[in-house]
């Protein structure tokens, strides 16, 4: 949940509005869209997922778009290395 | 070995593989259609050919998944469907696999399996722990990207996937396969953007496989795969245009499939 507040403005932007069709409700507890809007603190997320947890489906997006840029692109270098060693 | 035991090896008669290919709404008509791409064309391709029995559409139901593998004495059950922690599912999302009834476990036993599917890999252990000879799906939300019908955004999604079935069908061990087809996916991951990366690392990390001894196989040993694989469709890319995001995932009786679009890539 720590990295909710890393996240970016376009990863939120792309975040809620797959996850306003995804689990509707949860958009409004988790997150404000847009960029400036408010972001809840970990816990606030934590207590909110506790009292009305969100889909399978919701769950899953919540870690893909939590992700930083930042630790894509190094699993994308991981899996770059990866392909690498495996054709030497 | 010898050219007389290389002729009697390609005697064999290999058991057959039945596909589960439903068809009914928006993921599983492209899963449909990468199914046949990615296990049918490939196993007529076989040396020998591996023989298959397509459930596709309406022929996706659980008494014709039943009698086909009876009838057939099938080793290796696969194919797309919608699927939970507990079941895998057909055409209108009619069970074909329930991890809850004891007559499906005893149905997989002795044979392999291969499922495209949302969660259902969370059921691997009971059906290995049944004697199923061994499991591979996912233990989360499969994702995939998808534009134009069949191929464009998907195409990396599907062969990632489809390498695993692919390995089996060219002899190879249910270990070397997982291997193959992890692979596959850093491949795809190595080539992708950072929207499409972040789904194709979701779907790689939530790979499973469970099998009573890893090193064995459906037809390992027993096939030599087509010299040159079919190509998978071409690709058409689409920067700009409205993507769909779509996921296996089958939630429970009487809910409805998700699908979301994610616009404006």
């Amino acid at each position: 949940m720590e990295s909710l507040l890393g996240m970016r403005d376009c990863a939120i932007a792309n975040f809620t509005r797959a996850l306003s069709l995804n689990v509707g409700d949860m958009r409004r507890k988790l997150l404000h869209a847009g960029p400036g809007g408010k972001v809840y603190t970990p816990e606030q997320v934590l207590a909110e997922m506790k009292a009305d947890p969100p889909t399978r489906e919701g769950l899953s997006l919540l870690k893909i778009w939590c992700m930083s840029d930042e630790q894509v692109q190094k699993e994308i270098e991981k899996a770059r290395l990866a392909v690498t060693a495996s054709r030497q | 070995m010898s050219k007389s035991k290389r002729r009697s090896r390609k005697r064999v008669s290999l058991l057959p593989l039945v596909a589960n290919r439903c068809d009914y709404e928006q993921a599983t008509h492209w899963g449909a259609y990468w199914t046949k791409w990615g296990v049918l064309d490939f196993a007529a391709g076989c040396s020998p050919p591996v023989p298959t029995v397509d459930l596709y559409a309406d022929l996706a139901t659980q008494a014709n998944w039943r009698q086909q593998i009876i009838n057939n004495g099938a080793i290796f059950v696969c194919g797309v469907g919608h699927g939970n922690d507990y079941v895998f599912t057909g055409q209108n999302e009619e069970i074909l696999l329930d991890v809850g009834n004891p007559y499906d476990l005893t149905l997989m036993e002795g044979r392999y399996g291969s499922f495209l599917s949302c969660v259902f890999g969370q059921a691997a252990e009971a059906f290995v722990g049944a004697g199923m000879l061994g499991f591979f799906g996912y233990t989360d939300t499969y994702w995939f990207e998808a534009a134009i019908y069949p191929n464009s955004l998907a195409t990396p999604f599907f062969t990632s996937h489809f390498t695993y079935d692919r390995a089996l069908l060219s002899g190879k061990s249910q270990r070397e396969a997982f291997d193959l087809c992890t692979a596959a996916y850093n491949q795809a991951i190595a080539s992708a953007d950072q929207t499409t990366a972040r789904y194709l690392i979701s779907d790689r990390d939530a790979m499973h496989l469970d099998a009573r001894d890893e090193s064995t196989g459906p037809y390992k040993g027993e096939v030599t795969p087509p010299p040159i694989p079919p190509p998978a469709p071409s690709t058409c890319p689409i920067a700009g245009a409205i993507v769909a995001m779509l996921n296996f995932s089958y939630a429970g009786l009487g809910r409805k499939t998700r699908f979301m679009a994610v616009v404006g890539r």
